[in-house]
């Protein structure tokens, strides 16, 4: 894991700075006198060699220092502090509509092959895979916001209410552990439809994933033999295929992390989610070093993470899975 | 059964694509929804006067749409947000709303066609006959959002502060040498040498405002002049005081009823500007009602939709930017001043204008905007005249053309790119290969800052700090003014100009200062460095019901005035 996130940071800062630009310039703005460039370009050190910056940059990660962001003009990790839970909130909310959504629907959709709910699951998981994400983003918005009125337009809480006391930054999560109900049923509000938004490929893939693999397990002799010895069909689908079935949905799942954090920066600018998406997006057009290699980094901390907790998860579901 | 299932799949897909195709054609069809007027207030909501959370039923409506029916309550919608709320600092071309509402200068500019010194936090000013001496009378009785009092004190210690940093728009008042409190109501600003156009530069947006001393002195860290503490908070004497700050989400101003301009029976309590960044999302929330002002949308079908629904309106005005094609002069053929007039007489002024950008920008015909201190029109106009381009050609040697060009825009400008396909068309008539290039802003800085790298031809943007272009003038066609530390991105050199910019600099004379930039402008105009294409409008939308919006030139769409505005 280690390598890969060094294989990234070098990658990252390799790529941006090759690409001919001059940031500081574009932080102080076109009117802007060549003393007060002068002095960022000092500030920032890129004066300096290149390969004394990414030192720079990598031993102050190691002391928690991730550098300064010229674009917000503050130290990036307070702007990680203040964008990145509101990404986490979404990508997690997310999440959980793809696992709560997609094994059922998936499952449902191979025990009931080629009836009404399978179509209709291949419809949207077709739809899914196949629609682009802020097309999806915009049609939701007209029809659940602007026709129906059942949802906000964008945002994570209601202008008028005050945000959750911050602990984790996640609204949701703060309001429930500081019993603010106002806040909680406004923030769920307004996750609501972003998430579905998000959550729609990855939700497809799972269901898909778990269809094909349901299909195969309940297709093996030991399904037959188990239904042979006349155990009630929910025991069959939930305690024997289900679990064998889902060893790939797992994994599709750990890979559509990435997706979904992907998907996250498109679906943030059309709901004005205030996360690292849009931030990230920022800093690529000032060039602002420091942010993304940060952000880069973060993301691929993230990812890496969640495909380690997939590869645990193997053990639990398989026990024949063993890293030994 | 297959032949069953196969068929109930392809109903759901037709049904699927048919949703699609509905709604791509849906927003222009929809027929108007909203009624002229906001209904009455649903009274599910408090008043907007406690800061309490609101008790409601959860409908989608409360849930962030009631308070579009409150009618003392604003919400304003922008793009993007301002990176710090230090008026020493900001630079940023975006959600500087509080700028103007919380922060004062001593004097304002005002105008929607032409800019007009208004006295502000100063009552009255009187110029030395030397031109170094600025005295300004200020207004009595005007409080700080913290209670302290203004004074001279207070106007020595802001100037004193922002010269000291350094940052943000701090060029433009590098021609102060001292300000002097002579007593609480008198401050004296001692220029280092005359500048006529100082007094406009006291009303730019970014700089010249004044904060509370007091403020800044509490909660001063490590000499950091209150950076730290004034980057997040607020110190100012106007009308709003900023109530709280949610980055990239919004921003809330609330009025100060101490105003010293004091207020009549209708004015707006609160203003809520929220950070939006797609302008699909505005349009779709300006015509629920969900929102009373969208400012910085950038689509024209959504502008144009919006004008023609009911209960919303579109203003429009020119505003000071404009756009001009930046010749690099260095590079053959483009250092004969006749191929650069032959491009000048290419170019299709009107339909950029009228065809490109829909009618919304008027072709320039002159150096700089109109309405601006330092605008002169030359004797003559370029326009597009394909004869008399080939004529120049043929003179400067070029009967055919034979040669091709670099024409550099900026990623994310389409119009741009689309100008530049337009003119390709016309320049092949001539002879002449246009080579349509993309460059990322970064990447265009790196290569302007030498006479070698910079491209043949570039598509720009110059919006003015203040209602002056005169300053314009000297940073763009000075000769002393080049890449990187100046403007003059063509590497421009007419001794002549230098001459009479040099001279206009100190002349304190008004009459002979006109004559002075009359003469240049013709000059530069005539030695055609740039391509100067077009001014464009700048476009605010509102609900109908949102009265007193003002538009005014000197501060683009960011310097509205909230405290003349009220909801009916």
């Amino acid at each position: 894991m280690i390598f890969v996130l060094l294989g990234v940071s070098l990658l990252t800062f390799g790529i941006s700075h090759v690409i001919p630009s001059d940031p500081a310039r574009q932080a102080a703005g076109p009117h802007a006198t060549t003393e007060q460039v002068e002095v960022l370009k000092k500030k920032f050190g890129f004066d300096r060699p290149l390969p004394e910056q990414y030192w720079i940059y990598m031993t102050g990660l190691l002391r928690g220092d991730l550098g300064f962001s010229l674009y917000s003009r503050r130290p990036v990790i307070e702007d990680i502090k203040a964008y990145f839970p509101a990404t986490i909130e979404l990508t997690t909310a997310a999440m959980m509509i793809c696992l709560l959504l997609g094994i059922p629907l998936g499952v449902l959709s191979a025990v009931y092959k080629d009836r009404l709910l399978d179509q209709i699951s291949r419809v949207v998981c077709i739809g899914g895979v196949g629609l682009p994400i802020f097309w999806l983003a915009l049609l939701f918005q007209l029809v659940l916001y602007r026709w129906l009125n059942w949802l906000p337009a964008g945002g994570r809480i209601a202008p008028d209410i005050a945000k959750p006391l911050t602990i984790t930054g996640l609204y949701i999560i703060d309001s429930l552990v500081t019993g603010n109900w106002i806040a909680l049923r406004s923030s769920s509000y307004y996750i609501i439809m972003p998430a579905i938004t998000l959550a729609f490929a990855s939700v497809a893939w799972v269901a898909r994933i778990t269809r094909s693999s349901m299909l195969d397990t309940l297709g093996q002799d030991y399904i037959r033999t188990a239904r042979g010895k006349g155990l009630r069909e929910r025991q069959v689908i939930y305690v024997h295929a289900l679990r064998n079935a889902l060893i790939p949905a797992v994994t599709m799942i750990g890979l559509q992390t990435g997706a979904l954090l992907s998907g996250a920066f498109l679906v943030e600018i059309i709901f004005s989610w205030p996360g690292i998406g849009f931030y990230t997006i920022n800093s690529i057009m000032a060039m602002d070093f420091n942010a993304i290699m940060t952000t880069t980094l973060l993301v691929a901390v993230v990812y890496t993470v969640t495909n380690l907790i997939v590869d645990i998860l193997y053990v639990a579901i398989d026990p024949r899975i063993s890293y030994t | 059964m297959k032949a069953r299932s196969a068929n109930t799949f392809r109903c759901l897909i037709s049904l699927v694509i048919l949703l699609g195709l509905l709604s791509g054609c849906a927003p222009a069809a929809t027929p108007v929804s909203a009624p002229v007027e906001n209904p009455a207030p649903v009274q599910t909501t408090e008043p907007a006067a406690t800061t309490a959370p609101v008790e409601a039923a959860p409908t989608a409506a409360t849930m962030g749409g009631g308070l579009a029916s409150d009618p003392k309550t604003l919400i304003v919608l922008t793009p993007f947000d301002t990176q710090t709320l230090d008026p020493a600092v900001n630079y940023d071309f975006s959600g500087g709303f509080y700028l103007l509402n919380c922060y004062e200068p001593l004097v304002k500019a005002v105008g929607a066609d032409e800019a007009k010194l208004t006295p502000a936090l100063a009552e009255s000013w009187e110029i030395s006959p030397d031109g170094l001496t600025y005295t300004f009378k200020l207004r009595q009785g005007v409080k700080f959002h913290d209670g302290t009092p203004f004074n001279a004190e207070a106007v020595k210690f802001s100037f004193d502060r922002l010269l000291a940093m350094k940052m943000g728009a701090v060029g433009n008042f590098t021609s102060i040498d001292k300000i002097e409190a002579v007593d609480d109501a008198t401050v004296k600003f001692i220029l280092k040498a005359p500048y006529a156009s100082f007094l406009l530069a006291l009303t730019s947006m970014w700089g010249p405002v004044i904060v509370s001393p007091t403020a800044i002195k509490a909660n001063e860290k490590d000499g950091d002049l209150g950076q730290a503490w004034l980057a997040e908070n607020e110190a100012g004497t106007g009308p709003y005081k900023v109530e709280k700050w949610e980055r990239n989400q919004q921003l809330t101003l609330t009025r100060n009823a101490d105003y010293w301009g004091g207020w009549g029976d209708k004015f707006l309590e609160k203003i809520i500007i929220r950070f939006v960044p797609e302008t699909t999302t505005m349009r779709l929330m300006i015509e629920k009602g969900d929102a009373d002002l969208a400012v910085g949308m950038t689509s024209i079908e959504d502008l144009d939709a919006l004008a023609e629904t009911e209960g919303v309106v579109v203003e429009e005005f020119a505003a000071m930017s404009i756009r001009e094609v930046r010749i690099n002069t260095t590079k053959p053929p483009l250092d004969d001043a006749k191929v650069r007039q032959a491009l000048a007489y290419s170019f299709d002024y009107d339909q950029a204008a009228t065809g490109i950008l829909g009618g919304h920008a008027i072709r320039m015909d002159s150096v700089t905007a109109k309405g601006v201190a330092g605008y002169f029109k030359p004797s003559f106009m370029y326009t597009k005249d394909l004869e008399k381009a080939k004529q120049l050609l043929t003179e400067a040697g070029h009967p055919d053309g034979g040669f091709s060009l670099d024409y550099v825009w900026l990623s994310g400008l389409d119009i741009d790119r689309q100008i530049g396909e337009m003119w390709q068309a016309d320049l092949k008539q001539l002879g002449i290969d246009l080579k349509i290039q993309e460059m990322p802003l970064n990447t265009w800085w790196e290569a302007q800052g030498n006479p070698e790298t910079a491209p043949q031809m570039m598509m720009g943007q110059w919006g003015l700090d203040y209602a002056d272009a005169t300053s314009q003038i000297w940073v763009m066609y000075y000769s002393g003014n080049f890449p990187p530390s100046g403007s003059n991105y063509f590497y421009y050199k007419n001794e002549q100009v230098d001459k009479l910019l040099e001279q206009a600099r100190v002349e304190t004379d008004p009459a002979k200062l006109d004559q002075l930039y009359q003469q240049a402008v013709e000059m530069i105009y005539t030695d055609s460095p740039e391509v100067w294409a077009v001014q464009t409008n700048e476009r605010i939308v509102h609900r109908a019901v949102v009265m007193g919006y003002t538009y005014n030139l000197s501060y683009y769409k960011e310097g509205i005035n909230f405290s003349l505005m009220y909801k009916q």
